[in-house]
């Protein structure tokens, strides 16, 4: 991978940087090197300055015969020859050799006069320290003449070069001395040979230590450092300016790594941004996310892959990869088809907790991996979910059909094709006009679409066609399917053939009809015969001689009897079948006046009274028909003054409340009551509790009055208590409705 | 003017026997002579290295002698020969000088034709009749053996010839004949030397044999001529070419017959003597040197004063190689 380009520079300068750097250093230290060579020969050229100094000195002493001894001068020798030495070094390239040759050279001629000047002088400090004690010796035998002689001339021999002009010259010392060597005393001849050695010597050493001092060595050093010295100022010079150069080179170039690396720093922390971002943007995934490099490590992963897999499985070989995962609790279920050369998939399971994933690797353009887990789990469950209402629509017994917001059929169920006799792909990409009868009227598919495009549902019966050309009802709702936007995006109509239940409806309304018309015809014609039948017992009954028996009477009364039972039985009958039957519209009636007309009906028949007390509180006026409603009272009046206990009075107490959208209206009795058992029966047609001689009546009064109430849209209900009294409870509409 | 005062007042006191009263502690820096003390600074090892080259044949050609062989360290640095034998017999020109105090003179070889100790190593090393060797020959021994080990511990190198030169200087260095009685004398210890013993010390100081042997090494330190009142070798006879000292090195004539003045340390157990090693006694040695250098006879008598002065000047029990 090529580093950036920055980074390149950020490289290269530093390269450059750190190469001058090293320069500068090397310089630096020759430099360092040279300041402390320099000073050591400076040093050196002190030292032999030093050293010389010290020999002359030396020298000066020993010819002051103030030095005993020469080790000193020993040791300067050797110090001024290792001194040289040292300048004789390799590394000397700078050192003047010429002038120090030379100076060499004169060091040389120094020493061998030194030499000279010390071998003189020991000559000299031992003639000087022997004479006066031979002339002591002399003197101590001599006559005083010859005694004063001697010690005169060896005063004066000690005197002379002192130059203070009362001392003889040499001339006259020499004449002495030669007096003496001419003397026929031996001791006195011995003292003149060593007189005249001693003044040999002290002008031999006059001359020794002169031609010491002439020799020009301190010149020549000093001119030898001279020109060191210029030289080495002038490559100081030539470095200083070098190390200069360096200097503001590496200076530069530090600034520009500087530079460089604050740019690489501002990079540095857009990359790390960027890295957050992805970071995030990886972490809110809703998948298990990892990111391997080409190296097949790791380079970031989310949480959702971390809590997948403990241990990040490398990603390698994609079944190795697999097995891997296996082993952390993820199972493979199934290998899917790859993707392309380098994306593979797999859906796996969790064992851990029944989850599915589906994992997928796809290979990046550097050369890394990606690995994503997406949970299936839901889906899977969405599957299942829809796979069950889909088992549900297509299994329903009600045709289904769904059509786009444009009608064109997109689904229809198994029990549609059943009912249409269509295949599906003869009604799929159609309109549902393809059942279209013809018989049902425009204005009922105008009314269907303005309802469901309104978005509301739609319920109705029509004529559909099936492909046979058979007709058929259908009942049908049709609902608008609504998108996430809001926007209708489909239509589901269900459609439930309601062919069948239509004609058994016709039939039973037919029936019915028959029904009411032969019990009609029959109440009538039956009143006939049994009217003719009382009329004539009664005609027989005036015509029967007073001396027929009381048996024939008795059975005259019998069949009188029976025929009022039969006239009472189909005037109850006639009432039932009328009671179904309203004999003309609802007009508002009001109930207070139906009651009394009831009342005074009831009063009128016979035995209808019987003291009974009637208390009628306020009574609504409600829609229906004032017969049915007249007969309505009517019977439950008499009910309640009929059905009463044999001591107690009756009492009758009729009241109304407003019960939701209708009234209640209550007619309470203190008569027997009902035995719980038989409150349901009671309002059945012909039951009768009590045997009909003790309580007379058709048995459909109750009956009666529910076919009333329910005629009206109503409903009746009893509550009662045995011994105690009945509540018939009778609810009618209000009049508004 | 001064030096001649201080010339009688010693001259008056050695006469009359009054020595003037010796400082307690240590004498005069007057004295001509003083005391040895030992170079400092040199690395064990390295004179450890030099001891062993200086005791080993295989510096010389024939791998028979060592420069131990002229220089025996037990018989005071020196072989008690006229003239040493060399490698295959031969016999050398001079008598061999003792290797004690070397470090001392002034240059090495009695003309001092080595200017020091390092310089000196390469003389009887190459010399025909001494060990008749050559530098490549020796560096070639020195490699081939368990020296070239050495060398390179210590140096970091192999051997060289300035190396050798340098380790075998630095043990002759090592040779200094320290804490003899006189040096104690020296030092203020007066019982150190006997009566006779100071007395001819005083007798060496006034007839001016200190003149020149003087400095610790009593000699050593200047050189000097052989011969001064009358010359020795025209009245033996001839004069052989070793016989010129010192012009054999200068060529100058002021330098015929000089020598470097030897150091008189260890003279009393290093006989023959002078540079020919003519004179195998050290009175008549003496006795020639009041003749010849001094002008005078020194009486018997007084030439074994100084003969008992002298063998105090090293203490023989503490030589090396005892």
């Amino acid at each position: 991978m090529k580093p950036p380009a920055h980074l390149r520079t950020a490289l290269m300068v530093f390269a450059a940087a750190a190469v001058v750097a090293v320069v500068l250093a090397v310089a630096a230290s020759r430099a360092t090197i040279d300041a402390e060579r320099h000073s050591r020969v400076v040093a050196a050229f002190d030292a032999l300055a030093h050293t010389e100094t010290s020999l002359d000195r030396d020298l000066l002493q020993v010819v002051a015969g103030l030095l005993p001894h020469y080790d000193t001068t020993v040791d300067h020798s050797h110090e001024l020859r290792r001194l040289l030495a040292a300048f004789e070094a390799p590394d000397g390239g700078d050192l003047p050799a010429g002038l120090l040759d030379e100076y060499r050279g004169r060091i040389e001629a120094k020493q061998a006069a030194a030499e000279n000047v010390k071998a003189v002088a020991a000559f000299v400090r031992h003639e000087i320290s022997y004479l006066p004690f031979a002339v002591t010796r002399f003197a101590a035998a001599a006559d005083p003449a010859a005694a004063l002689r001697v010690q005169q001339a060896l005063i004066a021999i000690e005197s002379l070069g002192q130059g203070d002009g009362s001392s003889r010259t040499r001339a006259e010392i020499d004449a002495l001395t030669a007096g003496f060597l001419a003397s026929n005393d031996p001791e006195l001849r011995g003292i003149g040979v060593h007189m005249r050695t001693l003044t040999e010597q002290q002008a031999m050493l006059h001359d020794a230590i002169r031609g010491y001092f002439a020799i020009a060595s301190r010149a020549a050093l000093e001119a030898a450092r001279t020109r060191y010295m210029t030289a080495f100022a002038q490559r100081q010079e030539g470095t200083t300016w070098l190390v200069r150069l360096l200097q503001w080179t590496t200076g530069g170039l530090f600034a520009g790594l500087g530079w460089t690396i604050s740019r690489l720093g501002v990079a540095h922390d857009a990359a790390q941004r960027a890295r957050g971002q992805l970071v995030d943007a990886v972490t809110s995934l809703r998948e298990g996310f990892a990111l391997f490099d080409d190296s097949r490590r790791m380079v970031l992963s989310n949480l959702r892959y971390d809590r997948l897999l403990a241990k990040p499985v490398p990603a390698e070989d994609f079944d190795r990869m697999l097995a891997g995962m296996d082993t952390q609790g993820l199972a493979t279920v199934s290998r899917e088809p790859d993707v392309g050369a380098d994306g593979h998939s797999a859906l796996l399971q969790d064992r851990r907790d029944q989850r599915w994933y589906l994992l997928r690797t796809h290979r990046t353009s550097t050369g890394g991996t990606v690995c994503l887990f997406t949970d299936l789990t839901d889906d899977k469950r969405t599957e299942a979910e829809l796979r069950k209402l889909t088992a549900a629509v297509e299994q329903s017994p009600i045709a289904i059909l769904i059509t786009d917001a444009d009608a064109i059929i997109q689904y229809v169920n198994p029990r549609f094709l059943q009912l249409t006799g269509y295949t599906a792909n003869e009604v799929i990409g159609k309109t549902p006009r393809l059942l279209k009868s013809g018989e049902v009227a425009q204005e009922t598919y105008d009314e269907m679409w303005r309802t469901i495009s309104a978005g509301m549902t739609w319920r109705g019966e029509i004529v559909n066609r099936k492909k046979n050309g058979d007709l058929f009802w259908e009942n049908t709702t049709i609902s608008p399917v609504r998108d996430a936007a809001g926007r209708i995006s489909h239509f589901i109509a269900l459609k439930e053939d309601v062919t069948l239940q239509k004609r058994n409806l016709d039939l039973l309304l037919d029936a019915n009809a028959d029904n009411e018309r032969m019990l009609f015809a029959a109440s009538h014609d039956l009143q006939e015969p049994v009217r003719s039948i009382r009329t004539y017992c009664q005609v027989l009954e005036r015509q029967l001689p007073a001396e027929a028996g009381e048996e024939a009477r008795e059975s005259m009364a019998f069949i009188a009897e029976a025929a009022r039972q039969i006239s009472v039985q189909i005037s109850g009958l006639t009432a039932f079948s009328r009671a179904g039957h309203p004999v003309a519209a609802f007009v508002p009636v009001d109930c207070r006046a139906a009651v009394d007309t009831a009342i005074a009906d009831c009063r009128a028949l016979p035995g209808g009274d019987q003291g009974a007390r009637l208390a009628i509180g306020p009574l609504p006026t409600v829609l229906g028909d004032p017969v049915l409603l007249v007969m309505l009272f009517n019977n439950l009046v008499s009910n309640a003054i009929k059905f009463r206990r044999p001591d107690v009075p009756p009492e009758v107490t009729i009241g109304a409340e407003r019960d939701g959208s209708g009234w209640r209206i209550d007619v309470a009795d203190n008569g027997i009551g009902i035995e719980p058992r038989y409150l349901k029966g009671v309002v059945s047609p012909f039951s009768r509790l009590h045997p009909r001689a003790v309580y007379p009546g058709a048995g459909l009064g109750l009956a009666s009055c529910d076919k009333i109430a329910k005629v009206h849209g109503g409903r009746m209900w009893l509550d009662s208590e045995p011994g105690a009294g009945t509540t018939i409870h009778v609810w009618l509409p209000s009049e508004s409705t | 003017m001064r030096a001649l005062c201080v010339a009688l007042a010693v001259a008056i006191a050695a006469t009359t026997g009054m020595e003037g009263a010796a400082p307690a502690q240590a004498r005069s820096s007057l004295e001509p002579l003083r005391a040895i003390v030992a170079p400092a600074g040199n690395d064990a090892r390295v004179i450890a290295l030099g001891r062993r080259l200086f005791h080993d044949p295989i510096l010389s050609r024939d791998r028979d002698v060592s420069c131990a062989s002229c220089h025996p360290l037990a018989t005071g640095g020196s072989d008690n020969l006229p003239r040493s034998i060399g490698t295959a017999g031969a016999k050398g020109d001079v008598n061999a000088p003792t290797v004690f105090n070397s470090f001392l003179n002034v240059a090495q070889f009695w003309d001092g034709r080595a200017p020091d100790l390092p310089t000196q190593v390469d003389g009887p090393l190459t010399n025909p009749v001494e060990m008749a060797a050559d530098w490549p020959m020796v560096l070639t021994r020195l490699n081939a053996s368990d020296y070239r080990q050495e060398f390179l511990s210590i140096f970091g190198e192999g051997p060289t010839p300035a190396l050798v030169r340098q380790v075998i200087a630095a043990f002759e260095r090592s040779l200094a004949t320290t804490g003899s009685r006189f040096d104690r004398w020296l030092g203020g210890d007066d019982g150190a030397l006997t009566e006779d013993e100071t007395r001819g010390y005083a007798l060496f100081k006034s007839y001016g044999c200190a003149s020149c042997h003087q400095g610790a090494a009593v000699g050593g330190n200047m050189f000097q001529k052989f011969g001064f009142f009358g010359n020795p070798f025209e009245e033996r006879g001839q004069t052989l070419a070793a016989d010129l000292g010192r012009f054999n090195v200068t060529g100058r004539e002021s330098d015929r017959y000089v020598f470097k003045v030897p150091s008189l340390r260890l003279a009393v157990w290093t006989p023959p003597y002078f540079h020919d090693g003519s004179v195998a006694d050290l009175r008549e040695a003496i006795a020639m040197m009041g003749r010849y250098q001094l002008g005078r006879d020194i009486p018997p008598a007084e030439i074994d004063l100084i003969v008992a002065f002298l063998a105090t000047l090293a203490d023989p029990q503490r030589l090396e190689g005892r």
